[in-house]
């Protein structure tokens, strides 16, 4: 068993680097998102044709693009959307992945069987390809993404508490509580729970990495958010076109996306570090 | 393994790799002259009567004959197969007389295989595009070198319609031996070039037919149609000589590609780019709301936006390259006080509808977001939504729609059967899927393609064109020109209005 | 009991596995809105020549019929017809099969011997300022998309230098060693981070295990350890890793072969699913799905030759 909560806090005062490098960038994130209208006066959507393709500059910082629209404050503005996915793009799944993984875990038998067989059908899925035939299904934006994930990812959640809960069910303080009378619900909410999504939470950061990558993927596919809403996938397909001619417009959403996806790395990595789960 | 051994190997790998020589890496390095074409939409049949669609019309015009022929640029349209004809003084009757010509597989080309093919393009169920033909009633061959069609009404167009792709000369014998489906997978065919091979969703190969009636033609060896879904890819290929043409080339991209030394001109289109509103549906249900709209739009700084000054603000519902265009239309200014009071009289005061717009599609994309900020400013509320193709299509069929950004091209010079197709209610397609219904519009129309004389068709068609316009039977926003790059090798190729490369036959590849 | 007998139970396994994959998309298609006829004929298509194609794919049918006619029809080897290209579904996918593997084996390749010269010398310089900077490259470089990726390597390689072709599928291997390349280097610089990652960490637990200690106790030059002992007993957990990672690049292929233009499974796959390509979709997503299926059986296989102890 692991010490003395499931947090672990006790390692806490040896706090990785990473943790606070990667924390501190993703921090930076949420900030720039909601302080999106004070570090910018320009309206993302507002746009100028008079003003297009202008090139980084002392009133355009990050230029501007085809329709004029600043490229900085829809960069900024994006963060909002781009966050939003990595958050709502892990939460669907934990929540699913976890109960699914908790009550195959603990209870076994047929229900576990019968679920591992759904896990197995939708991990043999091409990941991206379920995704994409769901947003077709449901149109594209953010909630259809949102729903697709939570269908798709959360067999890695299952996957992990299902083990941490197969394991756990026979050690002595399951047994204890089990032997005291308790239902099932209440052992696997406070008893087993606490102790499987250990590793669920080191892993969320990393997932939360893919979430954006793969958000942005659809965007870049044209299948993101709705027009005009910044997003930097959609921002930097927009840009493709203009590669050779107005660099900005798909460099600045590309080093915004990088930069996040590092910061969100580098917090798992020491996430990873401060739990100790690593191997 | 040994650790240095293996690092080396690595770096060995890599390297040569890295090293293979460029030409080795390119197809076509033994001296054919194929020209390779890169296009934004896959061939998907090689049968000219199953099909409307882009990808399939451009192929098929250099495959299949025709009985009329039509110069580059398609202001004139001359004998063809046909080497000379008789129209009856009702103008009801019309007899084509036929060249000796043969098919790519060497059998003769006769009046029985013309009346096969055209029977199949009008007659037969799944044939896609006989609506232009309606007034065709009959088509017979009289003897082995001579054709009788004829027509229920006086119909001045009809001799354009004859170079039009889907009436393709295809070998009877060949068709009905091998059934529809497998002929469309290995035809045999009449025009300059022949089939070699097709790979779905990749690329059709096309050989030069050696028995093409047109002396010397065609000069180069074959064509290479690729599919290459990627705008700026494609551009990537051309520029990176592993493409002869870049068909589709995204405004913003034609003068870098010129500045680089590619044949990167605008080339006359007969395209018109609107927002399709729904006639029958909320908001556009009124006249004076769809008129708030068109005054709200600004056209020309879309087109200036989307086309980067390549195309034309519209004017008129049709293309400037169409006969009959009305040059006295002036393009609407935007005028936002009146759209707020043509609004305000409409009773539809904060209004708002969706707008649909194809998934992947940059331009349509720019050209809805600017016209929501526009409208916006008259206090008119539009949502975008974003949807892929095939659901766009549906919900414009089947009208579930209020608006959508969308676009039609004309196969001919003559107006007759772009009216028909985009503001001709009694229409199979209801006007373009708008439902828009002008009775009077519609007898005009007929009333048009029954004229010969050509001032009084100019009359008739200024008549219609305004009429259009101020109902807002579709909202045109611009008229953008074909963006075509070609590589310097490239001599005599233009795509004319009409979507074709009527040209083909006289290109040379240096 | 012998340990290889799993082989015979796999095939087995793999049968509810498709179908329940079958009717998932089959499902998911139906509920899809819009008419793939319609946009396949064009725009300008006559309603009748639309109704009249409909009819001759059956999809005038209710739902279930066709469903049970599609697997009535795979029974007797027959996928369906693709409505798009107007034939036979697996006259349009063998083509593109070849591109397709070519691309997830190269990109395994490339990213493999990154991982190993990333991972090996990380692992011998532990500690040092180089061990640092690749575990921060592979922190940073999971979060890239191959999107981007792609497009930066197209403007440098293809345009810039000239040393690569941009896209495309050629006619022989070596020719595909060229055209592939720079999109397998993308998908290998999608995963290598998280197998370097891996193998590193996996590389320093074995160096400080007993018996790496031994040996140097008994004078063992470093090296000689490294690649006789620490290096062979490292490989098990990255080839369990692996099964992860080809599932991964099967979906990956998708994006990477539109930036490309790879005509293969991928490419197909998204036009599949955004024109209503129905059978060709079912077909492509039940290949890539025993694709997924035998790339752990034989990462299984590789666990159990490696490793005399698992068992199966």
């Amino acid at each position: 068993m692991r010490g003395s909560g499931p947090l672990a806090m006790a390692r806490l005062r040896t706090m990785p680097a990473t943790l606070a490098i990667g924390g501190a960038i993703t921090l930076a994130w949420i900030v720039v998102a909601i302080l999106a209208p004070v570090l910018t006066g320009f309206d993302p959507v507002k746009v100028d044709v008079m003003q297009a393709l202008k090139p980084p500059g002392a009133e355009h910082w990050f230029g501007t693009d085809a329709i004029g629209r600043d490229v900085l404050a829809r960069t900024l503005f994006a963060a909002r959307y781009d966050l939003a996915m990595a958050f709502f793009g892990v939460v669907g799944p934990i929540i699913l992945g976890t109960i699914i993984g908790l009550i195959a875990g603990y209870l076994g038998g047929r229900i576990d069987a019968a679920l591992m067989r759904i896990l197995e059908v939708t991990v043999s899925f091409p990941y991206f390809v379920l995704v994409i035939a769901i947003v077709a299904v449901l149109g594209p934006g953010l909630k259809s993404y949102f729903i697709s994930l939570t269908l798709v990812n959360w067999v890695s959640y299952a996957r992990l508490v299902r083990s941490q809960a197969l394991v756990l069910r026979g050690v002595d303080f399951v047994l204890a509580a089990r032997g005291m009378g308790f239902g099932h619900l209440r052992i696997m909410l406070f008893h087993i729970l606490p102790n499987a999504i250990v590793p669920s939470i080191v892993f969320v950061m990393t997932d939360a990495v893919l979430a954006i990558v793969l958000g942005s993927s659809l965007g870049f596919l044209g299948l993101g958010v709705q027009p005009p809403t910044p997003e930097w996938g959609a921002m930097i397909a927009d840009g493709q076109t203009y590669l050779t001619t107005a660099w900005w417009i798909a460099i600045f959403p590309g080093i915004a996306i990088c930069l996040l996806a590092l910061g969100l790395s580098l917090t798992a990595d020491g996430l990873a570090r401060l739990l100790n789960t690593e191997s | 393994m040994d650790r240095r051994v293996f690092l080396k190997s690595a770096a060995l790998a890599g390297f040569s790799i890295a090293t293979l020589p460029a030409t080795l890496l390119r197809a076509n390095a033994d001296g054919s002259k194929i020209l390779r074409m890169g296009y934004g939409s896959e061939v998907l049949t090689l049968d000219p009567i199953k099909t409307t669609y882009g990808a399939d019309i451009l192929v098929q015009g250099m495959m299949y004959a025709r009985l009329l022929h039509a110069n580059p640029d398609r202001t004139e349209v001359g004998p063809g197969l046909a080497e000379s004809w008789d129209i009856a003084d009702d103008g009801k009757t019309y007899t084509f007389h036929l060249r000796e010509a043969k098919f790519s597989d060497g059998s003769p080309i006769t009046a029985e295989d013309v009346a096969f093919s055209w029977n199949r393009m009008r007659f037969q169920k799944d044939s896609a595009y006989a609506a232009p033909f309606q007034p065709l009633t009959k088509i017979e061959a009289k003897d082995a070198r001579t054709v009788v069609m004829t027509l229920d009404r006086k119909f001045t167009p009809f001799l354009t319609l004859t170079e039009i792709w889907n009436t393709g000369i295809v070998p009877k014998a060949a068709v009905e031996k091998m059934g529809d489906d497998a002929f469309a997978k290995a035809p045999v065919t009449s025009g300059p070039f022949k089939f070699v091979e097709l790979k779905p969703g990749d690329r059709v190969v096309l050989g030069r037919n050696e028995h093409y009636y047109r002396e010397g033609e065609p000069k180069i060896d074959g064509v290479e149609f690729r599919y290459v879904p990627d705008d700026n890819t494609r551009v990537s290929m051309l520029q990176a000589g592993e493409l002869d043409v870049c068909l589709a080339v995204p405004a913003p991209r034609m003068a870098e590609l010129k500045a680089a030394g590619f044949r990167a001109d605008p080339e006359p289109s007969s395209t018109t780019y609107d927002m399709l509103i729904n006639h029958s549906a909320e908001p556009f249900n009124d006249l004076k709301f769809c008129q708030a709209v068109s005054y709200g739009i600004d056209r020309t700084a879309i087109n200036a936006a989307v086309t980067l000054g390549l195309g034309t603000p519209a004017s008129s519902i049709m293309s400037p390259t169409l006969d009959y265009f009305d040059k006295s239309l002036p393009v609407i200014a935007r005028d936002v006080e009146k759209a707020k009071a043509l609004l305000a009289e409409s009773g539809k005061t904060g209004a708002s509808f969706e707008l649909i717009q194809n998934a992947g599609s940059a331009d349509e994309e720019k050209a809805a977001v600017l016209i929501q900020a526009q409208l916006a400013e008259v206090g008119i509320t539009v949502n975008i939504a974003k949807i892929d193709s095939t659901q766009a299509w549906t919900r414009l069929a089947d009208g579930e729609y209020q608006a959508e950004m969308n676009w039609w091209y004309n196969e001919t010079r003559d107006p007759d059967n772009a009216l028909r197709w985009c503001v001709w209610g009694a229409g199979d397609n209801k006007s373009y899927y708008t439902r828009y219904n002008n009775e009077m519009v519609n007898k005009l129309i007929d009333e048009a393609s029954g004229e010969a004389d050509n001032a009084k068709r100019a009359e008739l068609y200024a008549q219609i064109q305004k009429i259009v316009v101020d109902e807002v039977a579709q909202v045109a926003l611009y008229h953008p020109t074909w963006l075509n790059a070609y590589a310097p090798s490239v001599k005599g190729l233009i795509l004319n209005v009409g979507l074709q490369f009527s040209s083909i036959g006289g290109a040379s590849l240096d | 009991m012998n340990r290889f007998s799993f082989v015979l139970r796999r095939p087995i396994q793999l049968i509810p596995v498709l179908l329940g994959i079958s009717v998932i998309t089959f499902l998911l298609l139906q509920m899809t809105p819009g008419d793939p006829v319609r946009l396949m004929l064009g725009p300008k298509a006559s309603q009748e020549a639309i109704e009249f194609v409909r009819a001759r794919y059956g999809l005038d049918q209710p739902v279930p019929v066709q469903y049970f006619y599609y697997v009535m029809n795979c029974l007797r080897g027959d996928f369906g017809q693709s409505i798009a290209f107007r034939g036979p579904v697996s006259g349009v996918i063998v083509a593109r099969i070849a591109p397709t593997v070519f691309l997830i084996l190269y990109g395994l390749v490339i990213s493999l011997l990154l991982t190993f010269a990333l991972a090996v010398t990380a692992a011998r310089q532990r500690g040092r300022w180089i061990d640092h900077l690749i575990r921060l490259v592979c922190v940073a470089g999971v979060g890239v998309p191959s999107y981007f990726v792609g497009l930066l390597l197209i403007m440098g390689f293809c345009l810039r230098l000239k040393i690569f072709p941009v896209s495309g599928y050629g006619p022989t291997f070596i020719n595909n060693l060229g055209h592939l390349f720079l999109p397998a280097l993308t998908i290998g610089i999608g995963v290598t981070p998280i197998l370097a990652r891996n193998l590193r960490a996996t590389f320093i637990q074995q160096l400080d295990k007993d018996y790496a200690i031994a040996c140097r106790s008994r004078g063992l030059p470093e090296s000689y350890i490294f690649s006789r002992h620490v290096f062979w007993n490292s490989l098990l957990p990255t080839v369990n890793l692996l099964g992860v990672v080809v599932a991964f690049l099967i979906g990956g292929t998708v994006v990477v072969e539109n930036v490309f233009n790879i005509p293969g499974l991928g490419n197909l796959l998204i036009r599949g699913v955004l024109t209503h390509d129905q059978f060709v979709v079912q077909a492509v997503a039940l290949l890539l799905a025993v694709g997924v299926v035998i790339s752990n059986f034989a990462v299984d296989i590789l666990t159990a030759i490696l490793d005399p102890r698992v068992e199966l």
